[in-house]
């Protein structure tokens, strides 16, 4: 059989990464500006050839394995294979400036997103542990150089050191645990344990039990790791803070979906659906997740930073999603999780586009974007196109109706109710309360206060019209919520007709 | 009549906002966002017209296919309550754009969020459904939190709109969950689907509990009515005007339209606890009021009280109960919005609200010292004003439920008296106070017009009721039997 057309968007990625490594000795002569154009323009047709045939191939009960059942295309990797492309695309159309400003010409920062990239893409698409470790510790590890991109700053070695360090601890723990399955099931492919672990009465063995439990808590320990679930939270604000923007953009926006995916993914075919021990980690894991998000992002002071404590509160919404039984949670967590998507590309572009010249003693005059909150204030009296933007956007993110964010917790909390959930969802809707407040915060500095000293540089229009689409998804989505829920319900629904 | 004359009549505000934020119109667009707003007053006026007397389902039934789902339609419809509130809201509108405001941001930005606000105000009052109830009476923070935020008049207007919209939302969000916990249990959040649920017991303890809790931060009633007096305050006019005149009733309307028919037996089991943090609020709040030296702090306390008659009306499950409940509704959002305007008008020419700075403007201001009257003796319930028959039928209401509470809630009007007198007395009677206020000026034509229509309709209203009470009777009466048919 030949397999290879399977891994068409994987192969394709590698041949692109392996053509950069070949460009860079070969065209050292040309100009920076003609460099970034030429390398812009492969990537943007790469991905968005990869985004047609994606397309192409979606179909309803769609199941392929490939390698010896190593790997598996169905339609939730085709659908999180799109997201992750279009939102790659995103990113770095928003960042564009930002690079030309900081002066990031080389190419080993596409060919390091285009490595991450491929991983999440074989992580996606793993069917095994083998696959599904290799794949982590792929993206992981162009994530861990990403975030030490400027050598020269003191933050951003500081911030890839420690990521670093502390994923290498849970990618350590992840193989203890897949090692432990492995020892008392004999199978690492996710179809054999599947069958087993669903057909073995493993519940009156203790010994197996126990074992069970010990590696499935590893692996969930060490995925909420990675997405910054909070008692594993810590790395999460220091690296967003240390990276450079455009890294730390990509850091949220894009590897959250491949890790939920992969996880939903993982609990589908391994947990039996009226086992209930993991709900007692994952609800102790969610519950803090929101309190410790929301009231950590109380007192910041950085855009950064307040961005990574409100991402740890957003994950702690979608761990409601993993704990009850009923079956369409997955369809409100995939719903959540691009709402969050488009959310934070909308905050990135206004962060991207807000720049100043500042003066530096001795190096002359640098173009600095903005850092602190107090930077946003009387932003509508300067800017007001950005400013309503923002406020659109924060407000969707605490959960106001009429916007999508407020609907992306409402599914998950109609879900956690109907699984007949009561404390999780009362302490995460009071908590909601209380993160509203530095959202509304930072709307009150845009439009309640004036302030003449800091004076913004001229942006390019075009990014506003690319931004104009995403505030009516967010504004009209009260109107046609069925558009991405219904689609997503279908996808859930035909999963569970393949594995189940 | 087109079938989709509602979702017509509802979408016209979003014309208003673009409409005024076109920028070939700039020059004009007092006048345009003006008129536009008169223009939807007549609409809705004709929207009344059509509406029969005796009808005991809603008019202008609108079925919208939300989710492509094909029996699941959210339903909007007015009945003989919705229709005047439906009025008042659009009689509001274009008073607040007739009152002068300082605005450092382009203006169109001011009528932008007002006919947002309208259009969301349009919502809530037509829909049938709980759970847009909810999305469309969040969703008024929105707007009402920028117009306080950025109208106000001093630096404590930050504080206001933070203590409005935390403790708002705050107050909400349980209900949200009792909303899932009512579709989880029924299967949908249609108005009528749930009106004829029975909830066990249990179950219905906390979802009123939840609900009563949302409405009560609302309305305000007395332990959560903190945030009230400081929006007011710092509200611009126009904002207190839609506040005080509006977004109080989202809360009363609440309770009438989807707590009372759909959670009746524990309405009846918690009806002690409503009764006594009610007249605890009426005593509380009109005893406060005696001691305050804000002009507008004194109008918005006495928006407490009387908010708190509106919910005692409610709970006395009478027909005379209700119906003088949705009349003082009504009646108090015209004569507290008219206040409010009064006391903007005060506060344009002399930048002060504190009431030491002002005595004796009766000798250089006696229209305004009349009209200030009126609208003081309508606060108080003076026979012939429509809060004197809306507080009569409350008391009838009372009667027949819990003599006690007409004792206590008698002693609030009372007190009502007391300080509304007190107010009007320091204001307008004594010697001039000339080492404060140096030079006068009466209130000028374009303000008297503004508020004679307030003073027409609440003669008449007070004079003959009936003109609008004959379309609440049925829907009450609707809503009675409901509740007696669930309880058997």
């Amino acid at each position: 059989m030949i397999s290879i057309y399977n891994i068409l968007p994987e192969v394709s990625l590698l041949i692109i990464v392996l053509y950069f490594i070949i460009y860079k000795s070969y065209v050292i002569n040309l100009s920076n500006d003609l460099k970034m154009n030429h390398i812009e323009k492969i990537i943007y047709i790469t991905f968005f050839s990869l985004i047609l045939i994606l397309i192409s191939i979606y179909d309803s009960n769609y199941c392929i394995y490939s390698f010896n059942k190593l790997f598996v295309n169905d339609n939730l990797t085709i659908f999180t294979k799109i997201v992750i492309l279009v939102s790659t695309l995103a990113v770095l159309f928003i960042s564009k400036n930002y690079l030309k400003n900081n002066k990031i010409y080389e190419i080993e920062y596409y060919i390091f997103i285009l490595l991450s990239i491929l991983g999440m893409f074989t992580l996606i698409s793993s069917n095994d542990f083998i696959t599904f470790y290799i794949a982590i510790e792929l993206q992981s590890l162009s994530f861990y150089t990403l975030a030490t991109y400027r050598r020269k700053s003191l933050y951003s070695t500081e911030a890839g050191l420690k990521y670093f360090i502390l994923g290498a601890i849970s990618s350590s723990l992840l193989l203890f645990g897949i090692s432990i399955l492995y020892s008392f099931t004999g199978a690492t492919s996710f179809n054999d344990l599947h069958i087993l672990l669903y057909n073995i009465d493993y519940l009156n063995n203790d010994y197996i039990n126990n074992l069970y439990l010990l590696s499935m808590i590893l692996i969930i320990v060490s995925i909420l790791f990675k997405l910054g679930a909070v008692p594993f939270h810590n790395w999460l604000p220091d690296i967003y803070e240390g990276s450079s923007t455009s890294v730390t953009a990509f850091f949220s926006i894009v590897p959250k979906i491949a890790l939920i995916a992969i996880f939903i993914k993982l609990l589908m075919l391994l947990v039996l659906i009226t086992n209930s021990s993991f709900n007692v980690i994952l609800s102790i894991s969610c519950i803090l997740s929101i309190t410790v998000g929301s009231l950590s992002a109380l007192f910041q002071k950085k855009i950064k930073r307040l961005l990574a404590y409100s991402a740890i509160s957003h994950i702690g919404y979608i761990l409601i999603g993993f704990i009850g039984s009923y079956s369409y949670n997955y369809v409100s967590i995939l719903t959540y999780i691009i709402i969050y998507i488009i959310m934070t590309i909308l905050v990135f572009t206004v962060v991207f586009t807000l720049s100043r010249q500042k003066e530096s003693r001795g190096l002359g005059t640098s173009i600095v974007h903005i850092e602190y909150i107090s930077e946003l204030k009387g932003l509508a009296y300067k800017e007001p196109y950005l400013a309503i933007l923002l406020s659109i956007t924060f407000f969707s993110m605490a959960g106001i109706p009429p916007l999508a964010g407020f609907f992306s917790k409402m599914y998950i909390l109609l879900n956690a109710i109907e699984s007949n959930l009561i404390i999780v969802p009362l302490i995460s809707i009071i908590f909601s309360v209380v993160s509203a407040f530095y959202y509304i915060r930072l709307v009150k500095l845009m439009f309640f206060e004036k302030d003449s000293k800091i004076k913004y540089m001229k942006y390019k229009k075009k990014i506003i019209y690319f931004t104009l689409v995403l505030i009516v998804f967010l504004t009209f989505f009260l109107f046609m919520p069925n558009v991405l829920v219904e689609f997503i319900q279908i996808l859930i629904e035909n999963l569970y007709n393949i594995y189940l | 009549m087109f079938d989709d004359f509602l979702l017509f009549f509802i979408v016209l505000p979003l014309f208003g906002c673009l409409l005024v934020n076109l920028k070939r119109l700039e020059t004009n667009i007092h006048n345009i966002a003006f008129y536009y707003a008169i223009f939807i007053l007549i609409v809705s006026l004709f929207l009344l017209f059509n509406l029969s007397i005796n009808d005991y389902t809603y008019s202008y039934i609108l079925n919208i296919n939300w989710l492509n789902i094909d029996n699941y339609s959210i339903k909007f419809g007015i009945d003989g309550i919705s229709i005047f509130f439906i009025i008042l809201t659009t009689f509001l509108i274009p008073v607040c754009f007739k009152l002068n405001i300082k605005s450092y941001i382009s203006v169109n930005y001011y009528y932008t969020c007002f006919f947002i606000l309208e259009f969301l105000l349009l919502i809530v009052f037509t829909v049938l459904d709980v759970l847009f109830f909810y999305i469309s009476f969040e969703s008024t923070l929105i707007p009402m939190f920028l117009i306080i935020g950025i109208w106000g008049s001093r630096e404590r207007r930050i504080h206001a709109a933070y203590q409005l919209f935390l403790y708002t939302l705050g107050g909400s969000v349980l209900m949200l969950l009792a909303i899932f916990k009512i579709y989880s249990f029924c299967g949908s959040t249609d108005l009528e689907t749930i009106t004829l649920t029975k909830f066990p017991l249990s179950l219905e303890k906390y979802l009123f509990l939840a609900f009563f809790i949302a409405f009560s931060v609302k309305v305000p009633v007395f332990p959560f009515h903190i945030w009230l007096p400081e929006a007011h305050t710092e509200a611009p006019t126009g904002g207190s005007v839609i506040l005080a005149g509006i977004l109080l009733k989202l809360g009363t309307y609440g309770l009438l339209r989807f707590t009372i028919p759909v959670l009746p037996e524990s309405t009846i089991y918690f009806t002690p606890l409503v009764y006594t943090l009610c007249c605890l609020g009426i005593i509380y709040a009109s005893l406060t009021t005696i001691r305050q030296i804000d002009l507008k702090k004194i109008i918005a306390y006495s928006s407490v009280a009387h908010m708190a008659y509106c919910i005692i009306g409610l709970f006395s499950l009478t027909v005379e109960g209700i119906v003088g409940s949705i009349l003082l509704m009504i009646g108090h959002g015209l004569i507290s919005s008219a206040l409010f305007i009064l006391v903007g008008i005060i506060y344009d020419k002399y930048h002060t609200r504190i009431i030491h700075y002002y005595r004796g403007l009766t000798m250089v201001m006696p229209i305004y010292s009349i009209l200030f009257l009126f609208f003081t003796l309508s606060n108080i319930s003076f026979p012939g004003t429509v809060n004197f028959v809306s507080e009569f039928l409350i008391f009838n209401g009372l009667l027949c439920s819990n003599s006690f509470i007409l004792i206590i809630a008698g002693i609030g009007t009372l007190l009502g008296a007391s300080y509304s007198l007190w107010l009007y007395n320091r204001l307008s009677f004594g010697y001039l106070n000339t080492k404060t206020i140096k030079y006068f000026s009466d209130i000028n034509k374009k303000d008297i017009l503004l508020l004679i229509p307030f003073i027409i309709s609440t003669l008449v209203l007070g004079l003959f009721p009936t003109i609008i009470t004959d379309y609440f009777n049925t829907p009450v009466l609707v809503i009675l039997e409901t509740i007696n048919y669930i309880i058997q």
